[in-house]
């Protein structure tokens, strides 16, 4: 694996937008639009914090805790997700892998 | 005999693939960036795009310590007197270099032409990557970009626009980004004829932006607390200026902290400054203390079935001292406690109510001699347009002013714009 896979995303994202909000079925097309700023800020927060303290998976599926998982976030970049699908799409194309010195 | 004895070894060790040489590819590098995160820690990240299609890289590869590239910054002049962290990482991509425990001075050197900050490797960059431009993809084979390659590279093109650069510091700046707005709205009079115009306007800006960037020693995941010291002005005017919704609030001294990386994610800010009605008959000097946090949602008007997220209100509880000096009274000293709400409550599958309360109060005998709670309250009604947003039809204020304490009711209908920034859904 190395890279998480979208579900493995999706996983993430939803326990990060359960700090601000309670969930639909279909949560992928639930729109964000309607967040003010402290739910922004919050949301950003606990999706890094959350990715962050994932543990790395190796191609062969065991985990590893000398890497972790980011992805660069800015306060706009929540602008460029219409819906919670469309965070999911961005955060796995967007991912990075980190390794501890 | 023993020449033969050693000449069979040496063809046994051949056949076995002991003296194999690991074939590695050599790339090019297809550009150079830098890219910015303020969430949490701030960062910036080198990123190395290596020129190789259809590929993508191994990261399990680099697990092993002694397979990552040597490299270190490098400085045109003074080294810098707060050294940041750096961090090796890659995306499916690009290799980067992280850089965390930013200062202003980093980031006014990175890929500049003179006084430069740059990086240099001294050793090649050698990763794994799988090739997905043939069918079936072949894994696991071996690249490398010489560091010579590297290092050109960085001579030649490694810049960090300036452009880029204000807008990580501008993002950084956390209330001017998110807090700063202006509201246009008409409000019809009580009666027929008339009607007002009204403005409500935020705005608040950092004193120093070299506090922005703290040269500390985090760890090279997520921050906690940070604090800053604001100055700002916050009022809502009309033409009616007799209308007692209207205030003018001048803060010079605003310390805001905020951290959202615990189990409660929180802000809270100190202000200090002055509040008034629009025409100074009604001023206080005033300290205040407030806490903001999120709660749990506590109305459903919705179903599980409709795609809606039910946002938790955002609540502040606050407290308030105040020297009153309002005209045609006797100055007096008092004090407020108080509660603000915001609340965005979806219904049925498209409409959404929007309620923002504050409740309040006053222990000042003048102003309150009922010792009773006041509040005032606004509720926008509206409606969710694909691809569009939120829209408001309609916003009905009432309540008690704390300024004054007198009673008002208005039904807005307003045009709501953000001239700070781009971001979606702010508090009408």
């Amino acid at each position: 694996m190395a890279f998480l896979t979208r579900t493995q995303v999706k996983a993430i994202v939803v326990a990060s937008l359960k700090t601000v909000a309670d969930l639909p079925d279909d949560v992928e097309a639930a729109t964000l639009g309607n967040m003010v700023a402290a739910q922004q800020e919050v949301f950003l927060s606990a999706l890094k914090t959350n990715l962050n303290n994932s543990p790395y998976y190796l191609d062969d599926g065991t985990t590893n805790v000398t890497a972790f998982y980011d992805v660069d976030l800015m306060p706009d970049t929540f602008g460029k997700w219409a819906t919670v699908g469309d965070c999911i799409d961005w955060v796995t194309q967007n991912q990075s892998v980190e390794f501890k010195p | 005999m023993k020449k033969a004895l050693f000449f069979l070894f040496i063809s046994c060790l051949s056949a076995s693939g002991v003296f194999a040489q690991v074939k590695y590819n050599a790339f090019n590098i297809a550009k150079l960036s830098v890219s910015t995160n303020t969430v949490n820690t701030p960062s910036l990240a080198i990123d190395i795009q290596i020129d190789i299609p259809k590929a993508s890289l191994k990261t399990d590869y680099w697990l092993d310590k002694s397979h990552r590239p040597k490299f270190r910054l490098t400085y045109n002049g003074d080294t810098l007197k707060c050294a940041p962290a750096i961090t090796f990482g890659a995306t499916d991509t690009s290799v980067r270099i992280v850089l965390r425990n930013l200062s202003q001075e980093i980031l006014d050197r990175i890929g500049n032409k003179d006084n430069k900050v740059s990086l240099q490797f001294d050793t090649d960059l050698v990763f794994q990557y799988d090739d997905n431009s043939v069918t079936p993809a072949v894994k696991n084979k071996m690249g490398k970009v010489s560091m010579d390659v590297l290092n050109k590279q960085f001579t030649d093109e490694f810049t960090f626009p300036a452009d880029q650069k204000t807008k990580f510091v501008t993002a950084l700046n956390n209330l001017y980004y998110y807090k700063n707005s202006i509201d246009f709205g008409v409000q019809p009079g009580k009666d027929s004829t008339s009607v007002s115009y009204t403005l409500n306007f935020n705005f608040q800006n950092i004193y120093n932006s070299n506090s922005l960037l703290k040269c500390a020693a985090p760890d090279t995941k997520s921050s906690g607390a940070t604090t800053l010291v604001y100055y700002g002005i916050s009022s809502r005017l009309s033409t009616n200026t007799k209308d007692s919704l209207n205030f003018i609030d001048i803060y010079p001294l605003i310390i805001h902290s905020s951290n959202f990386t615990g189990k409660i994610p929180y802000e809270w800010n100190f202000k200090a400054g002055h509040e008034s009605n629009e025409t100074f008959t009604n001023r206080r000097f005033a300290v205040d203390a407030s806490i903001s946090t999120i709660l749990p949602n506590f109305i459903d008007l919705t179903s599980p079935t409709y795609s809606r997220l039910r946002l938790k209100p955002v609540v502040d509880l606050g407290l308030k001292g105040y020297y009153d000096y309002s005209s045609n009274i006797s100055a007096y000293t008092s004090g407020q406690a108080y509660m603000n709400i915001y609340y965005y409550i979806p219904v049925y599958d498209s409409y959404a109510i929007i309620v923002n309360d504050k409740t309040f109060y006053d222990f000042s005998k003048e102003k309150n001699p009922g010792h009773q709670l006041a509040s005032n309250y606004s509720i926008a009604i509206g409606t969710e347009v694909p691809k569009t947003g939120f829209k408001v039809m309609f916003k009905y204020e009432n309540g008690k002013s704390d300024i004054n304490y007198k009673q008002t009711q208005a039904v807005v209908i307003g045009l709501l714009m953000n001239l700070f920034n781009d971001s979606p859904g702010k508090k009408p």
